[in-house]
């Protein structure tokens, strides 16, 4: 009997361009996350990673997002957030970075 | 600019660098700019109630040994920098930095093929007398051919170092990362979760007490009875002073 442990790692979106908000939506973010762990830990990584992986909530106003991925495969999403660089929506692009602030079982 | 991601990503404490590389001519120390003309009032570090420090910094680039005299020297603008940093671009000058200069930080260029090989007995004589490596991430996160200098390169620096490391950032405020993301680079770099944590945090802290100690010229400023772990190979310690600063 295996129990279904998650991780939950909350971080906000920092950007100097106002209008960087209007792209915090869950397909944006999901994709600039997958493409991330992508590039850092390969299609290995994009695999383990994406069972479970989900964009719980956010919030545009203030920039907050709350993720959700395996504890297996935490280390892996949190060790590719850092190269997030820009968010993109409705072929609009805008530089930004994640801040982590906590992570959560 | 980047000062106020800063104070809004959760640092609590951040230094102004400026950067002397002595391969361009006449370079001068000039004195340091003192952050209270900057910031009339400091923001206050998210979740506590003290205020952000805001340090002073020097980054001397050494290519040749004749640009090591500045530091020998007393010149006093020297001694207003609160923490002091060499980049040293031979295997000599990397030597001479980890053993003899009077610096708080050792800086390495990850992001090409070394021209050197660290060795062990200056990186053990560094760490004994509290001088931290430190390596810049933003390459790593701007570019991808960076990222994998800079992982390799970082891997075998953790390795050789035993993760006494600290991390620097660069110039543009959207290449900075948090204090949380910037530990869980050093995860990617080979450290342990401990030592990523430390790296961030306990390590850059000692370098600021090591660079107090530099300017106030004792031996001691804190001191906090802890276990010696038992090294492995016993290196000579230097007869000079020795700024010892543990937490």
């Amino acid at each position: 009997h295996t129990a279904l442990s998650r991780r939950y790692v909350l971080c906000e979106v920092v950007s100097e361009d106002p209008r960087c908000r209007q792209c915090i939506e869950d397909r944006a973010l999901g994709l600039a996350v997958r493409d991330a762990i992508a590039r850092v830990h390969g299609d290995y990584g994009l695999a383990c990673c994406s069972i479970s992986f989900t964009v719980k909530y956010l919030n545009a106003y203030t920039g907050t997002v709350l993720l959700r991925c395996r504890k297996d495969s935490y280390r892996l999403l949190c060790s590719a957030l850092p190269f997030v660089r820009h968010l993109e929506s409705r072929a609009q692009r805008y530089p930004c970075f994640l801040n982590t602030l906590h992570v959560g079982g | 600019n980047i000062l106020t991601v800063c104070f809004s990503v959760g640092y609590s404490a951040v230094a102004l660098n400026h950067v002397i590389d002595f391969k361009e001519k006449k370079q001068e120390i000039i004195k340091p700019v003192s952050p209270a003309e900057l910031f009339p009032s400091l923001p206050i570090v998210q979740g506590t109630s003290k205020r952000i420090k805001v340090l002073t910094r020097l980054t001397l680039i050494v290519s040749d040994p004749s640009h090591c005299n500045l530091l020998r020297s007393t010149s006093a603008n020297i001694r207003l920098y609160d923490i002091i940093a060499v980049f040293p671009k031979t295997e000599k000058l990397f030597h001479i930095a980890c053993t003899t200069l009077d610096v708080d930080l050792v800086c390495i260029n990850v992001t090409e093929k070394l021209p050197f090989y660290f060795r062990r007995p200056p990186v053990n004589m560094a760490i004994d007398r509290g001088i931290y490596f430190e390596l810049l991430y933003t390459p790593a996160i701007k570019d991808s051919t960076m990222r994998r200098y800079t992982i390799s390169n970082a891997i075998s620096l953790m390795q050789i170092c035993k993760g006494k490391v600290s991390s620097q950032s660069e110039n543009k405020p959207l290449e900075l990362r948090g204090p949380y993301d910037v530990a869980n680079l050093g995860l990617l770099f080979g450290l342990s979760e401990g030592e990523a944590k430390a790296a961030v945090s306990t390590n850059c802290r000692a370098t600021m007490l090591h660079g107090e100690t530099r300017k106030s010229a004792c031996g001691v400023v804190y001191t906090v009875k802890k276990p010696r772990k038992v090294e492995e190979e016993e290196t000579a310690v230097p007869a000079c002073k020795k700024a010892k600063t543990q937490t």
